[in-house]
């Protein structure tokens, strides 16, 4: 018992806190500065997102890492004797606050999925494409009642990877894939390997953009183990023509896009406005009203800056747009997020903390 | 004596604000999104061009933005002859021919010769990226920029002037005039139609048997073609149009139906300007009256802001407050020389004073604007100067020891400093994005975080003092206690604004845009000074640091919190980009540098005598 009491002092020390915040505050110094360079999201997966930051060879905690240090070294901080005293109190209830919101911050951080769904004026969608992850989607359309998926996500997508699923008659094995790329014509047609738009396209890899989600990832993949279909294809995010192909007398569409998510309900835009500031082109608000369709009943909906539509754990915001001649299309971006009630929470628990301890260092100071 | 004071400038106050008539410097214009007086427009102009308010005239006296606006009105070449433009990078000068001058100062004539014998400069310079542009292409391109905007306003009313003599009694009979009063193209295109039948009259007419009145009306007639030349000038918009839209007086002369409401808008605008040119200021002001009010019942116009805006802009409020705060530090340095109890009281009274302006000035600005206190950088800087004063004085009121005079005077007169070269950049009264443009999220968490800033320069400053006192009396523990304490307490505060000013911005960006957290170099600003105080107090409750490395760690605050403020802004990364000169990253520069080596020589020269 004594060494567990023990243990916890020493790894529930205030010493071992100031260390992680100074620690802390560099990450966040570096972190902030690289943004200029490398962009927001390259930022965030190096210096906060992930465990370690590797110089070199060497691994540095980072930003998960330290975070999850802080937290365990709170955590101690409730098996300290007296922490109830009326002196107390108000620190520990601070305290508790910082850690629920430590512990929003994980949930969030491993749960939650967003993206964005994109709709035209007058169209309907019912799935929202994440920023920044990719999936490679075959889809065998020679049912005229349905079509069947087969998705690989983007983990799979790794250079000499073999993909393969049993109701698929051939296996695709991938050459390359590039996080961003542009799609550059031959000069020579391509030998008789090179099969779609290989025949007079190369994908060539360029730099990430600062941005990550404008980025345009490619693939460049070989089908093997097929009937007659055995060749080199390209895909890219936002080619304009489809992939297809045709064996053991099924015909198939092959993409890649951005990680669609599919929601029990569908979304159909009816009109989107935007007013801007007089004579400006600063925009002064936007907003979408959009049919929410569940179970065949429209239900109208006007989602506007700062006024979200929230429905069945997801929610949605109006995001950006899209104006091309006369056709507009909102862009609403789209969070499924599991810890979003613990900033809240743990908001109002601090709040309640500092001002108990406020008051009573003010009642203290009076009575003596 | 303070009532009194306070009574002279309440009056003053109430009198301009509500008193009946209008002068020509309110006359509602359009411009980057917003109703503003013609006075607001014309002081943007000029300091957008001349880097001042005001022109300063070679025989001392001083030339009022708005009569500079009216000069360019009516004697546009005269005016292309004033030298306006400043150009301070000798580099920029040089490049476009224009020879050494000590005030940097040139006009239109030599500037747009300077383009024109370098016409391959600008277009190569157009063609650039952004992003390549060094700071002299981006000088040269807000030069040819500045050129085109004032050529766009001295020829914007061009058409409303009385530059056309129409004498011949037929003709005059004819179009139902009685007086000689020249007249403007807007005149004849308001009467366009009886005009027209002079002009096929003339048409129908063979040469030779043309009579006086004739060859007057081919005169007009050749006199409007070349006047049309000017149509492209159309950014003074004074015509309201309906539907949030404003035209310039050249957009109603394209041939379109006018609405009587505009026809006579433009007819009172004619007169206006008719006595203007004649050195008529009272009957150029009746005219005005007579526009805001019609505006005023057709549109619903705000015109009690238009006065407000005009009153704000005219007094200046920021620079009394700003005196105030420098007489409050001088007499508070006396009273501490010769000991004395009511210079103290003096200094403790000025201060109030000051911050009493200091809080009008803001409350203008919040009704003018209709929003809270801070929405934009340089309206960030006024608060927080605010917030210092409010805190160092409350400190002041409790301990009357004239610690807290030190801070809010020092901090005050600084931030006040660092606000004007702010609003010498141009419009301080801007219109806000759509994200920002929530008066809720506006009030709670940029208010919240800025009152955190403000919270932590005091407690920073309150670590200056700790230091500064350990040195010079080690001895006085009472005293040493008591500020350390402060300090101590400050941190605390400044933890708890920036604290939820941070958890505010986070909930703010998640009910807006969906996420609570992002790493977006703002927030992480934020989050940098929320840190920097738990480290402190952490070091400080493990023991690792004594009271004089706290009140060193805590004095540092000061550099995060400039930063976090201003340094972020620099990667112009993410949402909150405001926008900034390259000016900032030097003095946030030498304001680090500054404040480092002040610091750390202390903490050397504290470490050293013991």
């Amino acid at each position: 018992m004594y060494s567990f009491k023990k243990y916890i002092t020493i790894v529930g020390s205030p010493k071992i806190f100031a260390y992680t915040v100074i620690w802390m505050i560099v990450l966040v110094f570096i972190g902030t500065i690289v943004q200029k360079d490398i962009g927001l999201y390259s930022a965030q997966m190096q210096y906060f997102s992930s465990w370690f930051k590797w110089v070199w060879f060497l691994p540095f905690p980072s930003g998960k890492l330290t975070m999850l240090i802080m937290f365990i070294n709170l955590s101690c901080y409730f098996f300290r004797p007296g922490i109830l005293f009326k002196n107390k109190l108000g620190i520990s209830i601070t305290h508790f606050g910082v850690i629920l919101m430590l512990l929003g911050g994980g949930l969030t951080s491993f749960f939650s999925n967003d993206g964005s769904i994109v709709i035209d004026e007058g169209e309907k969608s019912n799935f929202y494409e994440n920023y920044y992850n990719k999936e490679f989607a075959i889809v065998d359309t020679s049912n005229p009642d349905f079509d069947r998926f087969v998705i690989f996500d983007d983990p799979l997508l790794r250079i000499n990877n073999v993909l393969s699923e049993e109701t698929i008659p051939f296996d695709i094995e991938i050459l390359d894939y590039f996080i961003n790329c542009k799609p550059i014509a031959r000069i020579y047609e391509g030998g008789n390997e090179f099969k779609g738009m290989a025949k007079n396209f190369i994908l060539q890899e360029i730099l990430s953009e600062k941005e990550y989600e404008k980025n345009i990832s490619g693939i460049i993949y070989k089908i093997i183990n097929s009937e007659s279909s055995d060749g080199i294809y390209i895909n890219y995010i936002g080619q304009p023509i489809t992939q297809t192909l045709t064996d053991s007398n099924k015909d198939y569409m092959l993409f890649l896009r951005r990680q669609r998510t599919y929601l029990p309900f569908e979304l159909e835009l009816v009109n989107f406005e935007k007013v801007m500031h007089p004579g400006t082109n600063i925009a002064k608000s936007y907003s979408s009203l959009v049919n929410l369709i569940e179970d065949s009943v429209p239900r109208k909906i006007l989602i506007s800056m700062n006024e979200p539509l929230r429905h069945r754990g997801y929610t949605f915001y109006q995001a950006s747009f899209i104006e091309e001649g006369f056709k507009q299309t909102t862009v609403l971006a789209t969070v499924k997020n599991q810890g979003r009630l613990f900033p809240y929470i743990s908001t109002i628990i601090m709040c309640i903390g500092i001002l108990y301890h406020m008051l009573f260092m003010i009642f203290r100071r009076k009575s003596l | 004596m303070t009532n009194k004071t306070f009574g002279i400038i309440g009056f003053i106050i109430f009198s301009s604000i509500f008193c009946e008539d209008f002068t020509y410097k309110e006359l509602p214009v359009l411009q980057s999104g917003r109703i503003k007086p013609l006075d607001t427009y014309s002081k943007n102009s000029l300091l957008q061009f001349y880097g001042k308010k005001s022109i300063k005239l070679d025989d001392g006296n001083s030339l009022s933005s708005i009569d500079w606006l009216f000069e360019s009105f009516i004697n546009p070449n005269e005016e292309f002859e004033r030298e306006i433009f400043n150009i301070r990078n000798p580099e920029v000068a040089f490049s476009l021919g224009l020879g050494k001058n000590d005030d940097h100062r040139y006009n239109f004539t030599q500037i747009i010769d300077g383009f024109r014998d370098n016409k391959d400069l600008l277009e190569v310079l157009k063609k650039k990226e952004e992003n390549n542009q060094t700071l002299v292409d981006k000088q040269i391109i807000e030069i040819y920029n500045n050129i085109l905007s004032f050529d766009q306003i001295s020829h914007g009313v061009y058409c409303l002037l009385p530059l056309i003599n129409l004498s011949n009694e037929v003709n005059r009979e004819f179009m139902g005039l009685d007086s000689s009063e020249s007249l403007s193209y807007s005149y004849f295109m308001r009467n366009i139609d009886r005009f027209r039948f002079l002009l096929q009259n003339l048409l129908d007419t063979d040469e030779n048997d043309w009579n006086e009145s004739h060859l007057e009306i081919s005169k007009i007639a050749f006199q409007l073609e070349s006047m049309t030349q000017f149509h492209y000038a159309q950014s003074i918009k004074i015509i309201p149009g309906g539907d949030n839209e404003w035209f310039s007086p050249w957009e109603m002369m394209d041939g379109r139906e006018l609405t009587q409401f505009q026809y006579e808008i433009l007819e009172l605008y004619e007169k206006l300007f008719y006595y203007y040119v004649n050195d008529d200021i009272l009957s150029v002001n009746k005219y005005a009256d007579l526009i805001i009010t019609k505006i005023d019942n057709n549109y619903n116009l705000e015109t009690s802001l238009l006065s407000l805006e005009t009153f704000y802009n005219k007094i200046n409020i920021f620079l009394f407050s700003m005196i105030f705060y420098i007489v409050g530090f001088f007499s508070m340095c006396i009273g501490w020389m010769i000991f004395n109890k009511y210079l103290h009281i003096f200094s403790f009274l000025s201060m109030i004073l000051g911050f009493f302006i200091h809080g009008i000035g803001i409350i203008f600005r919040m009704i003018i604007m209709q929003r809270p206190p801070v929405s934009t950088l340089y309206e960030s800087i006024v608060f927080v100067g605010f917030i210092l004063v409010m805190f160092a004085l409350i400190f002041e009121y409790f301990r009357k020891d004239s610690l807290g005079i030190l801070i809010a005077s020092v901090g005050g007169i600084f931030l006040h400093f660092v606000g004007f070269k702010y609003a010498a950049d141009g419009d301080t009264l801007g219109v806000l994005m759509a994200v920002l443009n929530s008066n809720f999220w506006l009030a709670t968490h940029v208010t919240t975080i800025t009152t955190g800033y403000g919270v932590s320069l005091v407690a920073g400053l309150m670590g200056h003092i700790y230091l500064v006192v350990n040195l010079i009396k080690p001895k006085n523990k009472v005293l040493l206690n008591k500020i350390f304490n402060n300090a101590y307490g400050l941190t605390l505060m400044g933890l708890f604004f920036t604290m939820f000013g941070t958890i505010l911005g986070g909930i703010w960006a998640d009910q807006s845009w969906g996420r609570f957290w992002g790493w977006d170099p703002k927030e992480n600003g934020a989050l940098l000074i929320v840190l920097w105080h738990l480290m402190m107090l952490h070091l400080r409750v493990s023991g690792i640091v004594g009271k004089v490395g706290y009140a060193y760690g805590i004095s540092l605050v000061n550099i995060i919190v400039a930063l976090a403020w201003f340094g972020v802004n620099l990667l112009n990364v993410g949402l909150h980009s405001y926008g900034f000169t390259d000016n900032v990253a030097m003095n946030l520069f030498l304001f680090i540098l500054v404040e480092l080596l002040f610091t750390s020589s202390l903490l050397y020269l504290i470490k050293r005598k013991r």
